[in-house]
């Protein structure tokens, strides 16, 4: 009988695991064999022409590398100082369940919230208009949560042999953070920054009313008023907007330079993360 | 201030000053006494050793003497320990300062996932600035004096991790002298090595003695014996704090046969009697 419930157990398990790659499975499947027709040189390189139905994307991926890395300069060190606050600086229990509290709520604001935010904020108030940096700022806020999670949660496993001996050599708190805590959690940063950028690409509602438009921006060379083109803005435009079936072609092609461009992530993220797990092992 | 003897003097009558000393030291977990009423005193270049049995508070009262105790949040220390006879928990001490002056090793050696050389100048190089072409002799004097240099001189740049466990705790004891403390606090060093790294932990403390004052936290009475010029023995019983029950040069409290706590332990030590403590 116990046999019988633990073979159960691991077809109940296996079921859910075959469930899950099926779905991804398909999904991608639909994506590159609809997308796959559309990628050409020109259409990584051409800018957008004919409402979408011509020319290419190259400006989509260029606008989504510069939010993207916006993102990344705006979370990293606001992630940072959130986990070290939570995992070494406060000292009181209460206080860091409300840190929690706070990243929790964050994380779970509706991202057309974030959109709304990031409109009376930055484009009205700061008078920035839709601008790179706004939808930029916006996604690093966004992401956050999710970053500083990763990274307290690693720091959360630091051992604490290695802070007792640092501290006992006489490092001050600052010294130990930068030389104990912050080394062997890196990984924990990286997985997080992953894990964040990777949805904050695919991510229209906070960008569509601050930092993108459809078409007419190429490289912004200036913060207010210079928006940017985006992949997902130009997905969710062709796939509402346009019955052309070129532009049909174009919206599966958009569609499959963005999931390269998530897959370009883990896997540039990779070897750092296989290192810092190695380095933990050693 | 106290005066102690010294073990090992050429003249008995010659004092030492004491440079690390406790007050009515009490330790408390939230309403738990852990440690009740410590008075005692270290004087320069002894080595002092702590015995008695498990959770008396040995390690809690070696932590008190260089403020790693901060690290354990709930706990309350109360009472005095003076460092040259300024009081560590006072404003005017400098944790940091401090904990550099009262170098401490651990029960178990804890090695950076770092190289060798990088690991042996981990507490150094924060603590002042070395160019890089001294950082090798750093290390290498700092190694001598562990008895590692030997082994390990051809493979600096290893990690460190690749050691033995007896090297590795040499290597921390490396780490921690290159920092050249006053004092060294140390908390049973031995008691995860086997008896060849116990050895060589045990050689290289009588060497250090010539120059040091270690604090030496033990169970292995016989290693007690081997090293300590003193020894203060810390009892507790059930629901009470770990107390000195009783301190003094080393040969007079082993045999000390009034004191039923004691004589439990040594004779629990030497396969006598067994004990429940």
């Amino acid at each position: 009988m116990r046999r019988c419930i633990d073979r159960l157990f691991v077809l109940a398990t296996a079921a859910c695991l075959l469930f899950a790659l099926g779905v991804i499975s398909f999904i991608v499947g639909v994506i590159v064999w609809r997308g796959f027709g559309a990628l050409s040189w020109q259409f990584l390189t051409d800018q957008i022409r004919s409402a979408g139905a011509a020319g290419g994307i190259f400006y989509n991926i260029v606008g989504t590398l510069i939010l993207l890395a916006t993102a990344l300069i705006v979370c990293v060190p606001l992630a940072t100082g959130l986990a070290l606050m939570h995992g070494v600086y406060l000292k009181k229990q209460r206080s860091r369940e409300r840190l929690w509290l706070f990243l929790s709520v964050l994380n779970g604001v509706p991202s057309i919230l974030f959109g709304l935010f990031g409109l009376m904020v930055f484009v009205k108030f700061f008078a920035w208009g839709k601008s790179w940096l706004a939808g930029g700022v916006l996604l690093g806020l966004m992401i956050l949560p999710t970053v500083a999670v990763a990274l307290l949660e690693r720091i959360k496993t630091l051992p604490r042999p290695y802070i007792e001996a640092a501290a006992g050599l006489g490092l001050s708190d600052s010294q130990r953070v930068w030389s104990v805590v912050l080394p062997q959690s890196v990984g924990g940063l990286v997985t997080g920054l992953l894990l964040g950028l990777a949805r904050a690409a695919g991510e229209t509602a906070p960008i569509m009313f601050t930092a993108t438009i459809f078409a007419g921006a190429n490289i912004p060379t200036g913060i207010k008023e210079s928006p940017v083109l985006s992949l997902p803005y130009h997905i969710f435009v062709l796939a509402q907007d346009s019955f052309d079936p070129a532009a049909a072609e174009n919206l599966w092609g958009s569609a499959l330079v963005l999931l390269g461009l998530v897959l370009l992530l883990s896997l540039l993220a990779l070897p750092a993360r296989l290192n810092f797990h190695e380095e933990a092992e050693k | 201030m106290i005066e102690t003897k010294s073990k090992g003097q050429s003249d008995p009558s010659e004092t030492r000053t004491c440079i690390l000393e406790t007050r009515q030291l009490k330790v408390y977990a939230g309403k738990q006494v852990l440690l009740q009423g410590i008075d005692l005193g270290i004087s320069e270049g002894e080595v002092f050793g702590l015995i008695g049995p498990s959770g008396a508070g040995k390690s809690t009262l070696l932590r008190c003497l260089n403020r790693l105790i901060d690290l354990d949040q709930g706990l309350r220390v109360e009472g005095a320990v003076l460092f040259h006879g300024q009081s560590v928990r006072g404003r005017a001490m400098d944790v940091d300062e401090l904990r550099v002056r009262v170098g401490m090793l651990f029960q178990q050696p804890v090695v950076f996932p770092l190289s060798i050389l990088k690991n042996v100048i981990f507490g150094v190089r924060h603590q002042r600035k070395i160019a890089r072409r001294d950082r090798l002799l750093v290390a290498e004097k700092a190694l001598r004096e562990a008895a590692l240099w030997q082994e390990v001189k051809d493979r600096l740049q290893t990690p460190a991790l690749k050691l033995s466990v007896g090297q590795q705790q040499r290597l921390c004891l490396a780490r921690t002298l290159a920092m050249e403390p006053e004092i060294i606090l140390m908390d049973e060093p031995t008691s995860a090595l086997d008896p060849k790294s116990t050895q060589a932990i045990d050689d290289l403390i009588m060497e250090l003695k010539k120059k040091r004052t270690i604090v030496l936290v033990t169970h292995h009475l016989n290693q007690a014996r081997r090293l300590c010029d003193r020894v203060a023995f810390i009892s507790a019983k059930s629901g009470e704090g770990g107390r000195i029950a009783c301190m003094g040069e080393t040969e007079t409290v082993m045999s000390r046969t009034d004191l039923a706590e004691l004589s439990d332990f040594v004779g629990c030590e030497q396969g006598v009697t067994c004990c429940e403590s």
